[in-house]
């Protein structure tokens, strides 16, 4: 998950991204804003798949400022973290356009989190329900807790607003055919087979002070399904666990018979991944049967409730419009969010980092706890403390591996942020030739103009690297050089005087019969082979003869053999030289071990 | 005994001792004894009158191209080529491998590479010796070819001596000597030791100056090299250095023997790898003198020489006729047996003892390491025993050559090599 914090209070933003970091359960990337300007900036130049916002430590208009974050931000949803524990609040922020609503000393950050990744699981399946576009929301995006609630406000008075601000049922409860109550009624069905459960969390539901709920039960599912043919529900509260059907089967059957009301699933589940997938299958909200969740129920139905609403509001006008705006770039969107959100792992192994100078030799080392990595991307990020501005962007970063080996990699700073504790580092794996720890780098290969082996970086630098502990030399191979100007170069049979290979052979002969021996020439009369010692004609090869390399001669010295010598020919200065003059060059290379994202990420 | 033997030989009349000492005339006693003891006398008063030459002098200094041929010569091979190398100032030597398993080509190259002039051949597959011999002519520029065994050494100044001949146009090749390396190792080398001084030392050098020396040792030969080329180099073998001087022969080239240009060559210390290298030269008596060369002893040839015609007879004669009458004669004895035919055989020994006596002293005339040549003629005692032996063997390989060519069935040459080739 990538996720930007707009918070005026660094010190929590701060200390949330550590308590994060510590927890490791949650792999994510944290960003912070600490203004709205800042905020958009970074929205238009990234993605994100949730927006944490505090607008009250902002000191902003709730409602003008969400609505602008939406519309830079369309599908990306908004959470609101605050510290400011006010279920009218809650509602208002939803009703305006926020997908949550959490309280910054509620609960651990896990939770946080936990809701956090809910709201994203929500805001993409209601991506893909309803694509809505930017210019949509742009226009159409105005809601408020009036027009949420059908316009007519009484009753309901927020309590620390002396504007009274009620909001009573209208005309439009007939259209939403629900059983008509005394003030702001909404009805909740719950499904639960335990009643002392039910009565537990009836008591809550029945606490909130914004919406007021009235309940019904039903212990079974097929009582449940029965109820919401009869009559119109605003919320269902569902618990998995029923005698006649369990699991997210409960949940699908529900909504396959009345796919557009709100569920809030209530569960003694405590499954991540089932709440994951119950959030896929359509759940509004998912809470396990805690403590700290039964005390969240009331809000959560409320927001249920409020959340559905304002999306129905914001669907029903411009429909058709977004049907027929680009699906290929709400596509592309929404793809490259979910590859994000799915390519990003935080690991909590140490990582060290040592700048890389201009001319390849290390600057001093740092170290961060932690750090993580964007597989898609490409990139990773780390935060080292203690220090203020980094010497170059291009840093070679260590990690330990299973195996207590310490495994390279060479990456580029792209963005650098200063904290509280130093810099926050977002770097992308180098390649090709910003890379540090290339083969040309740290391998001898032959330089076709100075027709050498050797090493792009200096020598120097290297031994700086191998004092440093990161490279370690290596014998790649052996090559014969010049013996006199050290360059390479190629051997070739040739005359073992003068080094020529413009030699000349006359193959031989040799007859069995008369154990003559003589050049092939002189065997080749009239078209047949012929013994010129024996005159034995027709004489077939393999049975009667054999042949026989002849005698090489050189043609530039004129000396004669009949075996050739390997000679050397520099390619540099084109000195010949017999192959046993050749000096011998042991070509050292250095060995680093490679960092293996991927691998580290499965645990390899 | 001795008493009674001698009382049975004083008893004797004249003509009976004749009768009685012509089986003598049966192994190759007069050959020898006669003719070495003749030219020794002579050269013994040449001496008195021209006076000795204190200090040889060389005169002739063509250029050598000295090869070297083998197979599997790894282990000696760095020895002959120390031995040999410097020796001569315009020389090159070409070693040529004929396809070794071993690292031959490998230890020549790298004294190759220590040494100029040295040049390597290496043939891709065993072709035989001629071949191997052969595959040199190409690459060889010098005047005179020397052709040296690859587990032979030279003694001091032997390729100059054996290029001196070469200062007479009409000489085609040159025999050098052929002593043993190892002559005390066993009483098969010790024998074999003395038999090259009396055949090889002097026996050859008597041929040589009678015109009719037939063989130049494969070990140790010279050749003038526009002689090789017009014969075109070796023939197939077994008995390959035979067949060339024949033909060089035959083309009317003489051939000289230079008795101090020496090669010392190992002599096999089994009596079994004796019997089976004696074999092959046997069987060339019957390939090359008998059959393939035979048109040398045509009185018609317009090529006919005597002295050519000599070189048959004394193979003829002395290697195929007188061996069968020799054992015709034993055979003979073995069916007459009576109580004086130990008496006859033991005249015939000490006559035996007393004809090497005589070679030895020829041999130590002509010697340049008479204290060691002496050593090595101590073993004449054993030499009629030794060289019984070697008339069986001959008998045994002439009459198997006559009746079944045995040579082309030899390993000597590669079977693709003795199955391509003619069977005389």
């Amino acid at each position: 998950m990538k996720l930007l914090h707009v918070d005026q209070d660094q010190n929590f933003v701060r200390g949330f991204q550590n308590d994060l970091l510590r927890s490791g359960g949650v792999l994510c990337e944290l960003e912070s804003a600490t203004d709205l300007g800042a905020a958009r900036e970074q929205l238009e130049r990234d993605n994100y798949d949730a927006v944490l916002l505090d607008p009250w430590s902002l000191g902003i208009d709730l409602a003008t400022e969400v609505r602008e974050l939406r519309v830079v931000a369309p599908n990306t949803p908004l959470v609101v973290l605050t510290s400011i524990n006010d279920d009218y609040r809650a509602v208002e922020a939803v009703a305006t356009g926020a997908s949550d609503y959490l309280i910054k000393e509620q609960s651990q950050p896990e939770w946080l989190m936990r809701r956090v990744r809910y709201t994203i699981e929500r805001a993409k399946r209601n991506a893909q329900r309803h694509p809505i576009s930017r210019p949509h929301i742009a226009r159409h995006c105005r809601t408020t807790v009036a027009s949420v609630f059908g316009g007519a406000v009484t009753g309901i008075r927020h309590p620390s607003n002396t504007d009274s601000t009620t909001i009573s049922k209208t005309g439009d409860e007939s259209a939403l055919n629900r059983t008509p109550g005394d003030g702001l009624t909404f009805r909740v069905l719950h499904v639960e087979d335990d009643i002392s459960y039910q009565r537990l969390a009836g008591r809550v539901l029945e606490t909130s002070s914004v919406l007021t709920f009235r309940l019904d039960h039903a212990t079974r599912l097929r009582e449940a399904v029965r109820m919401l043919k009869q009559e119109a529900f605003d919320l269902v509260v569902l618990d998995l666990s029923l005698p006649d059907c369990t699991g997210l089967d409960t949940l699908g059957e529900l909504l396959q018979e009345s796919p557009d009301v709100p569920v809030l699933v209530l569960t003694g589940r405590d499954d991540d991944a089932t709440a994951i997938q119950g959030m896929q299958l359509g759940a509004e909200d998912f809470l396990t049967k805690t403590e700290t969740n039964l005390r969240f129920c009331s809000r959560a139905a409320q927001l249920a409730i409020t959340r559905r609403r304002r999306i129905t509001l914001e669907q029903l006008p411009g429909e058709a419009e977004d049907q027929s705006s680009s699906p290929s770039d709400q596509a592309g969107g929404r793809f490259k969010s979910e590859r994000r959100q799915h390519s990003r792992y935080l690991l909590t192994k140490p990582i060290f980092a040592i700048p890389v100078m201009p001319d390849g030799s290390p600057a001093e080392a740092y170290s961060a706890d932690g750090f993580s990595i964007d597989v898609s991307v490409g990139g990773m990020q780390f935060e080292i403390a203690g220090i203020e501005r980094l010497p170059t962007k291009q840093i070679l970063v260590g990690i330990e591996s299973h195996d207590s080996v310490l495994h390279f990699s060479s990456v580029e700073a792209k963005r650098v942020e200063s904290t509280e504790l130093g810099l926050r580092i977002g770097a992308a794996f180098a390649t090709d030739d910003r890379d540090l720890i290339r083969r040309e780098n740290i391998e001898p290969t032959f330089n076709p103009h100075t027709c050498r082996f050797g090493m792009d970086l200096p020598l120097e630098v290297i031994t700086k690297w191998v004092e440093f502990g990161v490279f370690r030399a290596t014998l790649m191979d052996r090559v014969l050089i010049c013996p006199q100007c050290q360059a390479v170069p190629t051997f070739r049979n040739g005359c073992r005087i003068c080094g020529s290979v413009r030699l000349h052979s006359r193959p031989l002969i040799h007859h069995f019969a008369c154990a003559h021996i003589g050049y092939v020439s002189d065997f080749e009369q009239d078209g047949a082979i012929i013994c010129p010692k024996c005159r034995t004609r027709n004489l077939i090869v393999g049975a009667d003869y054999e042949h026989l390399s002849g005698p090489y001669r050189c043609l530039d010295c004129d000396w004669s053999d009949t075996d050739l010598e390997l000679v050397g020919n520099c390619l540099k200065c084109e000195f010949r030289f017999p192959m046993n003059q050749a000096l011998e060059e042991d070509l050292i290379g250095y060995h680093v071990h490679r960092l293996d994202a991927l691998a580290l990420i499965n645990g390899d | 005994m001795f008493t009674d033997w001698t009382h049975w030989l004083s008893s004797m009349a004249i003509d009976q001792m004749f009768w009685l000492m012509v089986p003598v005339l049966l192994i190759d006693l007069p050959r020898y004894s006669l003719g070495l003891t003749a030219m020794c006398l002579w050269d013994m008063l040449c001496e008195l009158v021209y006076g000795s030459e204190e200090v040889r002098s060389y005169e002739y200094c063509p250029t050598v191209s000295l090869v070297i041929a083998g197979l599997n010569e790894g282990d000696t091979i760095h020895a002959t080529l120390a031995s040999i190398w410097g020796t001569y100032p315009r020389m090159e030597i070409i070693v040529v491998d004929d396809g070794s398993s071993d690292k031959m080509t490998a230890i020549s190259q790298d004294f190759a590479k220590r040494h100029a002039g040295v040049l390597v051949l290496t043939k891709p597959h065993r072709g035989g010796k001629s071949s191997a011999l052969n595959f040199a002519l190409p690459f060889a520029n010098g005047e005179v070819v020397v052709c040296v065994d690859g587990d032979s050494d030279l003694s001091e100044g032997a390729i100059w001596e054996i290029v001196q001949p070469f200062a007479d146009p009409q000489v085609g090749a040159v025999s050098g000597a052929v002593v043993g390396r190892n002559p005390f190792v066993n009483l098969c080398t010790w024998c074999q030791a003395y038999e090259y001084l009396r055949c090889i030392f002097v026996g050859r050098m008597f041929a040589a100056r009678m015109g009719i020396l037939g063989v130049i040792s494969g070990a140790f030969g010279a050749y003038r090299r526009t002689a090789l080329q017009r014969v075109m180099g070796w023939d197939v073998g077994p008995g390959e250095d035979g067949d060339l001087t024949l033909r060089m022969r035959k083309g009317g080239y003489r051939i000289a023997f230079q008795p101090y240009a020496q090669c010392r060559t190992n002599l096999p210390t089994k009596w079994w790898t004796l019997i089976k290298q004696r074999r092959r030269w046997e069987w060339a008596a019957i390939t090359f003198e008998c059959r393939k060369h035979v048109d040398m002893g045509n009185v018609f040839s317009p090529n006919f020489r005597w002295s050519n015609l000599g070189v048959l007879l004394d193979r003829w004669i002395f290697n195929v006729l007188l061996v069968y009458l020799l054992w015709g004669y034993v055979v003979w004895v073995c069916f007459h047996l009576h109580a004086d035919t130990w008496k006859q055989f033991l005249l015939y020994y000490i006559c035996y003892i007393l004809s090497d006596i005589v070679i030895l002293t020829v041999v130590l005339y002509y010697s340049t390491n008479r204290r060691r040549d002496l050593l090595v003629g101590l073993s004449l005692p054993f030499t009629p025993f030794y060289n019984v032996l070697q008339k069986a063997v001959s008998l045994w390989a002439i009459t198997e050559e006559i009746f079944s060519r045995r040579s082309f069935r030899d390993g000597f040459v590669p079977e693709h090599v003795r199955q391509a080739t003619w069977h005389w």
